[in-house]
């Protein structure tokens, strides 16, 4: 039923992703803002290492 | 039974007072001197320091204002808070390094204090210092009536009471702890308001069975709950101009400044941006969801978020949907948000004030009458803030985005002159912030949405990079030996 309703409102709305929001959302906002956090976390753990190496 | 609850409500917020009492305390043991009371001797830690800097980012204005708001604009409003990380990465990756090893060379305990110094130029210190002491005032009044609106709403107090009580609570440990108690204060409540939005997150997809039936319950209501505002559109423009507002504007916050530039080392440089990052990944994604949720949640008990104040949607939400446990949770988060962010502008404003305005016109100035007088301006700008904030002057989102623009434009240029622009000088950064400040006021009041789909945020910033860097390269540099110092 909620694929069937999602369908409907896929075919009236475009550019709907399958979270239900539209592309430009996910694109322009939830992406970068995840690359964010991956790209924190590679910082992060590069230095983690180089500390955990040198001791 | 309706006044039992209030005085539950009542009490927690009493508990809440005591509890920031006693950091208060704490924190007033282990300030000796000024350089505890600004920048916590430069000694804190990077866990604390990364909580205490999402804390100060968002407050109740986020949880209760720009929540309200997004539930009349729909999921687009998610954009502005996923900005927000790419910001607080750019923060402490790019900018946060340069800073703290330019702020620990000069001994500078104030935003306005560094610009004075890196440049040479009192001038700019004390220009600097009005800008920001002025315009400080409007986003410290939408914090003061975020945490009101809050109070009133779920305690059921007058609006003016919330706005003494939020005022009552602030000075007591700001007054007395400095940076110590702001940060050990800014910790705990960043854990606590994170929870609570998460939680209230959580539990409004599950009033609506779950992520994708919630949204499609959205659509139902109108599509344009769950797609991008049109091009060129008043919504569009409020939703790029706002992502870059309180994302990148955050960058050239003084405030926010004072929380990335005091990290004691490199490696808890790391750990802050690690959790300031998610930090600033979670909370307003968690905040600008439940408030588009807060509209459908809404309709079928009676209300329509699109007729309704802004500044009482979410309140009125919180209170008519969820169960007491949570509202408590809600109301403990919102305290913990609004104080942390407030406490950091008045700690800001103070130490601005007495050390940036004051001291540098009266030589004899002692240590010791240094730090009353900053306590006791505290106290002032409290004062002052909640006599503006009582009379709710406007929304909490036009509060917010008016300061962080004329803030953001005025200041972008010369920091990234100091830290990126070995050549740029005294006449460049000067200029460059009479340009921005200048350019922000003038398309604010003649060209701003909706007479153009641009904010003010973007001509400011432009323009104050531009005559930075234009006139520093013409106006003669600052000596050599100096600028070897500043550059190792």
């Amino acid at each position: 039923m909620p694929a069937l309703l999602l369908q409907l409102i896929t075919e009236s709305i475009p550019n709907l992703s399958p979270l239900g929001l539209d592309w430009w959302i996910i694109l322009g906002g939830w992406l970068p803002g995840s690359l964010a956090v991956v790209a924190a976390f590679i910082v992060w753990f590069r230095s983690w290492k180089e500390d955990a190496g040198n001791e | 039974m309706s006044d039992q609850i209030n005085l539950f409500y009542a009490a927690i917020v009493c508990v809440y007072m005591v509890v920031l009492g006693i950091i208060g305390w704490i924190g007033k043991n282990k300030v000796k001197s000024c350089a505890d009371w600004y920048v916590g001797n430069f000694q804190i830690g990077g866990v604390i320091m990364g909580v205490a800097f999402f804390a100060t980012y968002f407050s109740a204005v986020l949880m209760i204002g720009f929540a309200g708001n997004a539930s009349q604009w729909g999921m687009s409003a998610t954009v502005i808070g996923m900005w927000h990380a790419v910001a607080a990465f750019v923060a402490f990756a790019v900018l946060a390094p340069g800073l703290a090893r330019m702020f620990k060379t000069l001994n500078a305990f104030t935003f306005s204090e560094f610009l004075a110094l890196r440049f040479k130029s009192q001038a700019l210190g004390t220009a600097s210092s009005l800008i920001t002491s002025v315009f400080i005032i409007p986003y410290t009044v939408a914090a003061f009536i975020a945490m009101a609106a809050a109070l009133s709403s779920l305690v059921g107090l007058p609006f003016w009471v919330g706005v003494v009580v939020s005022g009552a609570i602030i000075a007591l440990y700001v007054f007395s702890g400095g940076l110590f108690s702001v940060t050990i204060a800014e910790f705990l409540q960043g854990i606590v308001m994170t929870v609570a939005v998460i939680v209230v997150w959580v539990a409004s997809y599950t009033m609506l069975g779950g992520v994708i039936s919630a949204h499609e319950t959205l659509a139902s209501i109108s599509a344009s709950t769950v797609t991008f505002p049109a091009m060129g559109s008043n919504l569009w423009a409020t939703v790029i101009g706002l992502s870059a507002v309180m994302g990148f504007g955050a960058l050239a916050q003084p405030q926010m400044i004072l929380r990335y530039s005091t990290i004691c080392n490199r490696i808890n440089l790391k750990r802050a941006l690690l959790i300031a990052v998610l930090g600033s990944f979670i909370f307003p994604l968690a905040a600008y969801s439940y408030g588009p949720l807060s509209r459908a949640i809404l309709l079928p008990l009676g209300y329509n978020v699109m007729t309704m104040n802004a500044n009482f949607i979410i309140p009125t939400f919180i209170n008519a949907a969820f169960p007491t446990w949570l509202v408590t949770l809600f109301l403990a988060g919102v305290l913990c948000a609004a104080t942390s962010t407030i406490d950091s502008l008045v700690h800001m404003s103070a130490g601005t004030i007495t050390r940036d305005l004051i001291r540098p016109f009266r030589a004899k100035m002692s240590d010791r009458s240094q730090l009353s007088l900053t306590k006791m301006i505290s106290l002032v700008v409290t004062v002052v803030c909640c006599m503006f904030a009582i009379f709710q002057p406007g929304l909490i989102v036009t509060l917010s985005a008016y300061t962080w623009q004329v803030l953001a434009s005025s200041f972008f240029g010369p920091i990234v002159g100091a830290l990126f622009i070995k050549r740029s000088n005294k006449l460049g950064a000067i200029s460059g912030m009479v340009a921005g400040f200048l350019v922000s006021q003038l398309w604010y009041l003649f060209l701003a949405p909706p007479v153009t789909p641009i904010y003010a945020f973007f001509p400011g910033v432009a323009a104050s990079i531009i005559v930075t860097l234009v006139v520093s390269l013409f106006a003669k540099p600052l000596d050599a030996e100096f600028i070897a110092k500043l550059y190792p």
